[in-house]
């Protein structure tokens, strides 16, 4: 079991949540990201611009290039969790 | 001047410029699409069509787009550009064309409002059509920009004048004669920037269009990839960015086209290195169409496109061609330098750019007082980077109300990427004597606001 924070994030989700946090210049504490909760349109209400920010710096911290014909892709835009699970499965040893 | 619309009434263009059964006119799910095949799905398409005087086509696939448009055109059919699909602007548009239904390809629909889906596949049932010509003076589209007031505002579009801006735009880039260029895009093709570009520049040039619409600099290679050679890109400031810092591989791409924003030199020279390619930027607006262009590296002066002529107003400067039927307003600031070349000193306070989207903060003002119980509010543009995109805040007086409430509330209204962020809540806005809200309160609101956000140029961690 990996540890939690208080949001419910386990280490990674924070990790990747502060990035979201300071690459999109949002402005919520990183802690505050609910990491089930959808974050576009609805829940923290990013848009597609964000979406290739989002894509760029997770290719240069983690050399995970997202693809927008990845029939995951739904899934993997869907929440925070589902983000850090991408990016774990995919990221660069 | 006054009877140039008159004298093209019985003059007609054709659906595809240069006219060969076999050629390539659309690359679809990877398959070649011939004029043929193509004019196949038009007749197919076209006799589904309900009775109908006008149709929003949503469909997303960029051949889905061109088969419904060309049907509406047989079908003599108006095809409704809205500025944004926000739900609000969409009822706007139902109210005032009420005979009115959408085309989807499935992906996207508009509630309470007759839809019909188009299923394509790659090899239509040969129905022997010709290639149809339309009168030039018929309004093959109304592309809504969002005005100042709030309501959509409705630039018609005559079939000749889309004829015209493609044939036109083709003349002004450096192409050198030869094979047809296969046109992948990154823009969505429902604005007039990838109508024109991506839609109608390749029917009119005999060029390919690719169906799809690739969105990570990673899909934007692959695409170009697969496709033959030359390309051509079609694509924004924002993703070509993304391409240069994502290093992905690309082929060798001869042209590309970048427009919604300037490009910064350095961004131009990183793209032609990267890319193999050569840049033109587009300028245009959705009253006018593409008016200029211009090599960023070479020149900083754009050039208007043949037989356009500037005009010195009271307000500014307008443009006026053969094709329109009065001179059109250009919405920046220009500075002529000769007949047919001027450089570009900037935009209006009030007008925002963001990602390619226009808006005028009156228009977004007037959505966010709107909203129950906002007493006052205004949204402000903070000072623009280059490094990043600079997003938009609001100042809200809303008692007993939330920013879940205002933000739910502003989604129907207006385009995501107008949404601001943050929103700050305040008792009461400061406003001069004459109702004014200026600059230096605005900084020194957000200075005043708990920011829980680091700087953005903070380096974290992996």
């Amino acid at each position: 079991m990996e540890e939690r924070s208080l949001s419910d994030q386990t280490p990674f989700e924070t990790e990747i949540a502060q990035l979201l946090v300071t690459t999109l210049n949002l402005k919520v504490e990183p802690g505050e990201i609910p990491p089930s909760e959808p974050l576009f349109g609805e829940g923290l209400g990013l848009d597609s611009i964000d979406a290739l920010e989002i894509a760029l710096v997770i290719h240069q911290h983690y050399g995970y290039k997202l693809r927008s014909d990845d029939p995951d892709n739904a899934t993997i835009f869907s929440s925070l969790r589902s983000l850090c699970e991408a990016i774990q499965k995919n990221r660069e040893q | 001047m006054g009877s140039v619309i008159n004298s093209n009434i019985m003059t007609h263009s054709p659906l595809l410029g240069p006219y060969q059964p076999h050629s390539t006119v659309a690359w679809f799910n990877g398959t070649s699409m011939s004029a043929d095949m193509v004019l196949s799905h038009v007749s197919l398409i076209r006799n589904q069509l309900p009775h109908k005087r006008y149709v929003i086509n949503m469909c997303q696939d960029r051949y889905a787009f061109l088969i419904g448009f060309a049907a509406a055109l047989c079908h003599n059919q108006t095809t409704l550009l809205p500025p944004n699909p926000s739900p609000e602007i969409m009822q706007q548009l139902i109210h005032e064309y009420p005979d009115c239904f959408y085309l989807t390809d499935g992906q996207e629909e508009i509630a309470g409002l007759e839809g019909i889906t188009l299923n394509l596949d790659t090899n239509p049932d040969h129905t022997g059509m010709e290639n149809p010509q339309f009168p030039d003076s018929y309004v093959a589209a109304i592309a809504f920009t969002s005005g100042t007031t709030g309501t959509p505002r409705p630039n018609p579009k005559t079939w000749g004048s889309m004829v015209q801006i493609a044939q036109k735009t083709g003349e002004s880039l450096p192409l050198s004669q030869g094979k047809p260029v296969t046109v992948v895009a990154t823009v969505p093709h429902q604005h007039m920037y990838g109508l024109e570009t991506t839609i109608m520049l390749p029917l009119q040039k005999g060029w390919a269009i690719h169906s799809g619409r690739p969105f990570f600099p990673e899909d934007i290679a692959s695409t170009l990839e697969e496709q033959p050679s030359p390309r051509m890109l079609v694509s924004t400031p924002i993703h070509l960015r993304a391409c240069v810092l994502a290093h992905s591989r690309f082929p060798e791409v001869t042209y590309t086209l970048s427009a919604t924003a300037p490009l910064p030199t350095q961004l131009a020279k990183q793209v032609e290195e990267l890319l193999q390619t050569t840049i033109v930027e587009i300028y245009g607006f959705a009253e006018a169409g593409t008016i200029a262009t211009r090599q960023p590296i070479r020149e900083n002066h754009w050039t208007l496109l043949p037989e356009l002529t500037l005009e010195s107003q009271t307000d500014g400067h307008a443009v006026n061609t053969p094709y329109f039927p009065e001179p059109v307003l250009i919405p920046d600031t220009i500075q002529p330098t000769n007949i047919q070349q001027f450089t570009l000193e900037g935009r209006p306070t009030h007008l925002i750019n963001i990602g390619g989207h226009r808006a005028s903060l009156d228009a977004l003002n007037l959505s966010l007082l709107s909203i129950d119980g906002v007493v006052d509010g205004v949204f402000y543009m903070p000072e623009e980077k280059e490094e990043s995109i600079t997003r938009l805040v609001a100042f809200v007086v809303a008692p007993g109300e939330t920013v879940e409430s205002i933000l739910s509330a502003l989604r129907t209204k207006i385009a995501s990427v107008f949404l601001p962020r943050p929103v700050y809540l305040i008792e009461t806005l400061p406003r001069n004597h004459t109702g004014k809200f200026l600059r230096k309160d605005a900084e020194a609101l957000i200075r005043e606001q708990p920011s829980h956000a680091r700087s953005p140029n903070q380096a974290i961690n992996p």
